[in-house]
This record gives structure tokens, sequence and C-alpha cells, in this order.
């Protein structure tokens, strides 16, 4: 019995270390592109939403957590509370969906999208930095946009200036009258050319980094599910508990790599 | 020699030590829920300060370091690795020598690589301001991306236009 929980423990860390090794590729393309086009990492950053990306984090961190007492209750042979701590380990992942299919939808609204189908509609709007305009910039003004026909920040109404990234103290009077932008960004074209032309790239690592990533949390949930099934079935009421520690260990591994994908895509 | 007392009890002789249920599995070290408690705290008060930090003072630096004191305590406390053989540990700490080692390598040829290295004009407004000092003065094309864009292709204008200035 010890020997079995042994290799099969040994068995996971191995698929594991496979694991890590398959985002390392992914981790080199973000750091070799990053290495190479800082500012526009900088600049393309400011499109995702920190606080989306920050309530996932929370959630996979709770989730991560009932996952590891889901396999504290199948040792002590608590079926009730192991039942409840899988549910809410699924409960978890399925949030994170949720918030990843609001983020996902919104960049399709909006257009910036990976490679050739990146085709922006509105500059990137960072609601922290536009009510705090000292600590930087508020957002990025595409020259190739008319802002006379569109809305970007129809609900923010009271915003009159806008800083242009980069460009220190060079700013650009907005005027936001029944929520339309009246005034042209005075952006040098270069620049803005420059950075709009570039940011292609980090959509393509951003979707790629999380597309993965997402396609392990589901991969996760159908394996929480089968051990949940399992526990519903009486499997581990006799002090078998390998199958439950054996799938938390690889929830860790999907909690593991947005503890990193956070900070290095959102917090930029 | 008549009274053999085994130094190393029998598991299932003695009554079960704390954190042990029962003694068929001795190296069995469960986990309690209140010491997952405490990391899942910790946790999310180093999400809270990762953000504030990135907020205030953006670094790639802090915010990997939080990440992997963040990445520590889930392996060693909810994956157990702190109780478990150490030859887990070593195929962990491989594959993420390996991680570490493709990323050295890989930044190594960017960050050294000369074709790549093109002025930071984002940080400092670097092209806007030498443009301000400098009214009239062509700059090169910094864009190798090749995207043949409506000012013209700088191949074609004449090289030595702004070398009068030398």
């Amino acid at each position: 019995m010890d020997q079995q929980i042994e290799s099969g423990k040994l068995g996971m860390w191995l698929f594991l270390a496979t694991e890590v090794l398959l985002f390392a590729g992914l981790f080199c393309f973000y750091a070799i592109y990053r290495a190479t086009h800082p500012e526009v990492y900088k600049y393309a950053s400011q499109y995702l939403n920190m606080w989306m990306g920050g309530l996932n984090t929370l959630i996979l961190l709770a989730s991560s957590f009932t996952a590891a007492a889901a396999v504290t209750y199948a040792q002590r042979r608590d079926k009730a509370k192991l039942i409840l701590c899988l549910w809410l380990t699924l409960a978890g992942a399925l949030g994170f969906l949720v918030v990843k299919f609001f983020e996902y939808s919104d960049k399709i609204s909006h257009g910036t999208l990976w490679g050739v189908n990146y085709t922006p509609h509105v500059g990137p709007t960072h609601a922290h930095h536009a009510d705090h305009g000292a600590h930087g910039p508020a957002m990025v003004l595409n020259p190739s946009v008319d802002y006379s026909t569109t809305t970007p920040w129809a609900d923010k109404p009271a915003l009159k200036e806008v800083s242009v990234v980069g460009l220190g103290k060079n700013t650009v009077e907005v005027e936001a009258v029944d929520g339309r932008v009246t005034a042209a960004p005075a952006l040098p074209p270069d620049e803005g050319k420059k950075l709009q032309s570039d940011a292609h790239v980090f959509f393509s690592v951003y979707f790629v980094m999380t597309g993965t990533h997402g396609l392990h949390v589901v991969i996760g949930m159908c394996a929480i599910g089968w051990v949940l099934a399992r526990t519903y079935r009486g499997d581990f009421d006799s002090g078998y508990w390998l199958p439950v520690d054996l799938v938390a260990l690889y929830w860790h591994l999907v909690d593991l790599i947005w503890i990193y994908l956070f900070p290095l895509l959102y917090l930029i | 020699m008549s009274d053999p007392t085994p130094a190393i009890p029998a598991p299932s002789a003695g009554p079960a030590p704390a954190g042990q249920v029962h003694g068929h599995e001795p190296h069995l070290h469960i986990v309690p829920i209140w010491q997952l408690a405490v990391v899942l705290g910790i946790l999310l008060v180093l999400t809270v300060v990762t953000v504030l930090v990135a907020y205030l003072t953006p670094s790639v630096t802090i915010a990997m370091a939080i990440a992997s004191v963040k990445a520590l305590l889930v392996v060693s406390i909810f994956m157990h690795l702190k109780w478990d053989k150490p030859f887990n540990v070593l195929v962990l700490f491989v594959s993420v020598s390996l991680l570490g080692l493709f990323l050295a390598f890989a930044l190594m040829d960017t960050t050294y690589n000369e074709k790549y290295r093109r002025p930071v004009y984002f940080r400092e407004g670097w092209n806007a301001r030498f443009q301000n000092e400098n009214p009239g003065v062509q700059l090169p094309n910094w864009d190798m991306s090749a995207h043949g864009g409506a000012h013209g292709a700088p191949e074609q204008a004449p090289p030595s236009s702004t070398a009068g200035g030398h």
C-alpha cells in the first residue's frame, strides 16, 4: 500500500515536471519578446483589466486551498467534507472560467486579439490609472482612430486630461461632452503607430499563455469531477485516497502557473 | 534477552500519534486544516502586496520574488512536498532548473544581440524629444518589421542628407 502511494506520487511529480517544461517554452516566448519589445508590453498590458486578473488569482488560490483540504479530509475518511471540498474546488474552477469568459469577450469586442486579428477599436483604458493620473499614464490614444465617432470613455464624462504614455509632460486635452471625445490626440504618429503595430505580439503571448492555462483548468475540472464521482461511489471510504491527492497536485500546478502569469501579464 | 523490547514499536501496537489516523500507513502525514488556512491567508495577503507594489513601483524582479514565495508555499504545504520523499523534490527542482536554464540562454541571446538594440523611445519619449530639439532632422526608421507604412521607405532617401551636420 505504502509503495503504491509512493510510486503513484512519483509518477505524478514526473508528469508535473513535463508540465513545467511545457510552460517553460511559453515563458521563453514571453521573455524574449519582452526583452526586445519592453515598451510594447507596457503599452499593450494596459488593455488588460488587472482587477479581473486579481479576482481570478484569489479564486484559484481559494480553490487550491479547498483541494488541499479535500486531501486532508480524504485521509481522515470524512466523506461529507471531502465531497464539500471537491464541489468548492469545482466551483472555483468554474468561477475562474466565467471571469476568463468575460475577459476574452471584452478582447473580442475591442478587437485586441492575436497576430493579424489585432484590430483595436479603442485605446486601452485603465480604471485605476484614470482615477490617479499622477501615478502614470491614463491611456494611450490611437492616432489612427477617429475619436469623434467613438465613445470609449462614455462612462467617464468627468475625464478632462489624458497623459500620453511615455511622453511625460506632454498631455492631451480631451473634451468629454456627452461622452464624446472631440479633441484630436497629439501623439506623435511614428510612436503611436509603432506601438500599435507591435501590440499584436503581446496579445499573441497573452492568448497563447492564458489559453494553454485555461485548457489546464478545463482538464483539471474533468479530473476533479472524476474524483467526485468516485467519492460518491464510495471508493475512498476505506482509507484509499491516492487519486484525490494526485488530482489535487494537478490542480495546485494550475494554481502555480497562474501565480506567475498574473503579475507577468496584468501587472506590467 | 528474554524481554525483547523493540526499539521501533510496531505501527499498529500503540495508540496512533497525533496527525496519524491509522497505523498501517506509518509515513502518512495529514496536514491539519488550520495550517492550510494559514497558508491561504498568507497567499491572499501576498497577492494584495504584489498588486500594491506593481501600482506604486512596477518591478519585474519584485513581482517574481513575491510570486516565488507564493509558489514555495503552495509547493511545500499544499502539495505536501515538505513531508514528501526527497526524490520528488529533486524532480521538481530539476524541471524548474531547466526552466531557468532555458530562460537564461534565451535572454542571453536577445539582450546581447546587436540587432535588437533599439532606442527605448517609449520610456523617455526619446523620438519626440529629439525631434523637438532638432527640428527638420529626419530620424532613421527603427522599425525592422517592414510594414511599408504611409511615410515611405527610408532606404530611398539619400543617406547623406543629415551627414552635413557632423
